[in-house]
């Protein structure tokens, strides 16, 4: 028993020396603990708008007007929805330009229609692009319904984004592509350029006539050529195998991923300057890239997390970046209406790349 | 003589630790230069500010008459770092083209046929690093740093881990070189090997406290060896 102790008083011993190793142990799971709770959280403040063409009904014993949109409206959970009113063809537009995810649409006999036939029909334009916010809007509509007045409501989705029926996968699909892209791009440049480090092929490189910038840029290059090849099979695969919903345009997909994995090369640059040997290289994955993963509206969308981690979600470039591939893939946007995010996943990249040159200059 | 390799006062601090103190060294063309001392004893931090790629905390470093870091300079440099610094998967002729490419190398393909014959790699071309041994990392590691055919060749302990036949011809090798001009400068920790340099710079706790011609020191201070010379200043 002794023998066994010893070898594991020799392993704990080696991790209470290594304290970066220690910190790693016991912090970075709390850390991803505490990042996946603070972004959790319901869907609210989704902005959807309301445009109310109903006449009303005239009651002739009162003599008084019921508008019984008025009170579907009422009653819609306000911490939920985030109702204005608008103009329909005005709300069709601006989701169109994504700065609403749907609109509800009374015709104008709809409470004469409900009065007298005890039937009516409800107009919903939706942004189907996320299955969780359409639905949480779809329930919600159906909730206020149900508490103003009993009848036979019809609901008729008119989609300007997204399909009937889109599943999780099709949502899901462009986020974990862009996310996959990153990982690989991230830990393909940080463990080569450790491994360069280690083997003192970088000292050699660092003694030569080579700026650092041309150093940083050759790898680039390599790792773009990689990083498109990959990215071009990723969605071939997701389109092929799974029946993806892609309908944008599949150069720009890949362009975009490319942009991303250009972003994460980058930030790998810096911190390779930081880790001493692959095996710290490897322990920036769980520190750097779980916390963007969870953050940046992959698995739920950045509408349902707290106020303050939406404003940090948005210096992530996955957040970007996968939110620019849905652009692409479900919503089918063209160039310009994703160059916002086409200017920040490029500007990451290179004031990382800068800030890496820089580093790798003062050093010398 | 033509000063190649200038140091004055040069200082390097990590942190509360002096790693270099206080360092003036001049080497003249066609020398062999031996920094000698312990590990530890600042040898690496001295020729890595000498290189550039170290910024001193105190001093200047001129070679060739410029002030460094200079880029254009390093190409007239063959720097030999102490790990092997080759690409393990990559065959030697992969990593003698991608340096050959980066020091601007003109008949690259000739001059590496030369270089492989000089350390004699020659048929080696295309096997891969990590298949090579310790010896031959160590030999394809300095033909690497020959290949710009550099002025000076800056070697960090080219001869650790390697054994005597092949520390024999590496010095026979560094005595061929000063012969036509060039400038070398050593590190090793091994004291006998020392003997081989014109001149020799003992260094200890960052600071050279003996310079001078092998033969001499021992004359001028009377004991048998370099060990027992070091052991006296240490």
């Amino acid at each position: 028993m002794r023998k066994v102790f010893a070898i594991s008083k020799s392993l704990i011993l080696k991790i209470w020396h290594d304290k970066r190793t220690l910190f790693m142990i016991f912090f970075v799971p709390c850390f991803v603990i505490l990042v996946f709770g603070w972004s959790t959280g319901d869907i609210k403040n989704l902005k959807v708008f309301v445009s109310n063409k109903d006449e009303g009904f005239l009651d002739l014993r009162t003599g008084e007007k019921i508008f019984v949109s008025k009170e579907i409206v009422e009653n819609l959970d306000k911490g939920i929805l985030n109702l204005k009113e608008e103009d329909e063809e005005v709300a069709r537009e601006k989701i169109k330009n994504k700065e609403g995810f749907g609109a509800i649409v009374f015709e104008k006999d709809f409470s004469k229609d409900l009065i007298l036939k005890n039937e009516a029909k409800i107009k919903l334009i939706l942004d189907a692009t996320s299955p969780s916010i359409s639905e949480t809007i779809i329930s919600q509509l159906r909730k206020s319904i149900e508490k103003t007045m009993k009848g036979k409501f019809e609901i008729e989705k008119e989609l300007v984004f997204g399909k009937e029926e889109m599943r999780f996968i099709d949502f899901f699909a462009p986020g974990i592509i862009a996310t996959a892209s990153a990982f690989i791009a991230f830990m393909l440049t940080i463990i080569s350029f450790v491994k360069e480090k280690v083997s003192g092929v970088y000292e050699r490189i660092l003694a030569s006539p080579i700026s650092p910038f041309e150093i940083i840029l050759g790898y680039l290059i390599a790792f773009s050529i990689i990083n498109i090849l990959q990215s071009a099979i990723l969605l071939l695969t997701a389109t092929l195998a799974f029946d993806i919903y892609l309908k944008g345009s599949f150069s720009l997909a890949l362009f975009l991923i490319f942009l991303n994995g250009l972003a994460f090369q980058s930030l790998a640059f810096l911190f390779s300057s930081l880790a001493k040997d692959e095996h710290q290289a490897a322990q920036f994955q769980p520190l750097i890239l779980i916390p963007l993963l969870l953050i940046s509206g992959i698995f739920w969308p950045v509408e349902s997390m707290p106020g303050f981690m939406q404003k940090i979600s948005k210096f992530s470039p996955l957040t970007h970046s996968a939110e620019a591939l849905r652009d692409v893939v479900i919503r089918g946007f063209e160039f310009s209406q994703i160059s916002k995010e086409i200017i920040f996943l490029f500007f990451f990249g290179i004031f990382f790349l800068i800030l890496t040159s820089l580093f790798i200059m003062r050093r010398k | 003589m033509e000063k190649v390799i200038e140091t004055k006062n040069l200082k390097k601090k990590f942190g509360k630790i002096l790693a270099v103190d206080n360092v003036s060294l001049e080497i003249e063309k066609g020398k062999i230069f031996g920094l000698i001392g312990p590990n530890g004893g600042g040898k690496t931090t001295l020729i890595r500010m000498i290189l550039g790629i170290l910024k001193p905390t105190e001093g200047e470093v001129f070679i060739l008459g410029k002030r460094m870091p200079d880029r254009k300079v390093l190409k007239k440099i063959g720097y030999m770092p102490q790990e092997s610094a080759l690409y393990e998967n990559l065959t030697l002729k992969e990593n003698l083209f991608t340096f050959g490419e980066i020091f601007g190398v003109k008949n690259l393909k000739e001059r590496m046929k030369e270089v492989l014959k000089f350390v004699g790699l020659e048929g080696w071309e295309n096997e891969m690093i990590e298949n090579f041994s310790q010896g031959m990392k160590k030999r394809a590691s300095f033909s690497i740093s020959l290949l710009p055919d550099p002025e000076i060749l800056i070697l960090d302990e080219p001869t650790v881990g390697i054994d005597p036949p092949l520390m024999v011809s590496f010095w026979e090798y560094f005595k061929e070189l000063s012969k036509i001009g060039k400038t070398i400068l050593i590190t090793t920790h091994n004291l006998q090997e020392a003997m081989n340099c014109q001149e020799i710079g003992l260094m200890s706790k960052g600071k050279i406290i003996l310079k001078g011609n092998p033969f001499e020191l021992l004359k001028e201070h009377k004991v048998n060896s370099l060990l027992d010379l070091f052991l006296k200043f240490r």
